[in-house]
């Protein structure tokens, strides 16, 4: 009787796959202009927040600084530190200048 | 007594100024007070040719209606419309409204004062001027909220 054993000595493959999070991201202004575009649309495979993708923003896109801009989730304004969630949008822009 | 109706609108038309305090104006509510934003020229000594003004249309009108909220939290107002213009203006014409009625002078008159100095640092609105030898994006205020 043979028996397949070689199943059992391989390493455990990972049944779940790594879950991905899409985030809409908006620029505005001059920081669109920087960017050369007013929306991207990201997918996110670890938990970022918002300081934490502008870094990554900024390391996308040369000549983009996001130093002193304001920063809005879901249109609200918001703490740089909140954690970003399954389609949410996250605008970045420069102080404001409007009436 | 119902209560008073907010009125947002976020526009690349010129302003309706009339009909927006028709649409605030009502018989017991006692006061209608007005205030319109216009570009101004000569800025700084420069004379302007026009300003562009972006905007995140759906953001404004989330920060128009708390601004409403707290006006209503802090005063008796009647009906209260706020209004915002993006795209191209010339100088003269009106780039932000503010109406609102109430019972009696006070509130309808703080509320427009208020009002201003609360949008000016809510809206996500940016000014984009344009005068007869420069073309710059106006410094702004980031009183809204912190900054990265």
């Amino acid at each position: 009787m043979s028996h397949i054993i070689t199943q059992n000595t391989l390493p455990l493959q990972r049944s779940v796959k790594l879950k991905t999070m899409t985030v809409t991201v908006l620029f505005f202004a001059s920081l669109r202009e920087a960017v050369g575009q007013r929306q991207l649309e990201l997918s996110l495979t670890e938990p970022l927040n918002v300081r934490q993708l502008a870094d990554r923003l900024e390391a996308q896109h040369s000549g983009l600084s996001l130093t002193g801009t304001l920063c809005a989730l879901n249109e609200h304004y918001i703490e740089p530190t909140q954690t970003l969630s399954e389609g949410d949008t996250v605008a970045f822009f420069p102080p404001v200048s409007g009436g | 007594m119902s209560e008073g109706q907010t009125f947002t609108v976020v526009t690349y038309e010129v302003l309706e100024l009339s009909s927006y305090v028709e649409r605030v104006t009502e018989a017991r509510y006692g006061a209608v007070a007005t205030f319109f934003g216009t570009v101004r020229s000569p800025n700084l000594d420069k004379q302007v040719s026009y300003i562009d003004y972006e905007g995140y249309e759906s953001m404004i009108v989330t920060q128009m209606e708390l601004v409403a909220q707290y006006l209503r939290s802090e005063l008796q107002l009647g009906h209260f419309l706020i209004a915002h213009r993006l795209g191209r203006c010339i100088p003269g014409e009106a780039s932000i409204a503010l109406v609102a009625s109430s019972e009696h002078r006070k509130e309808a008159l703080l509320a427009c004062q208020w009002g201003i100095d609360r949008a000016k640092d809510l809206l996500p609105v940016w000014k984009y001027e344009v005068t007869t030898d420069s073309a710059t994006w106006v410094e702004g205020s980031s009183a809204a909220g912190p900054t990265l």
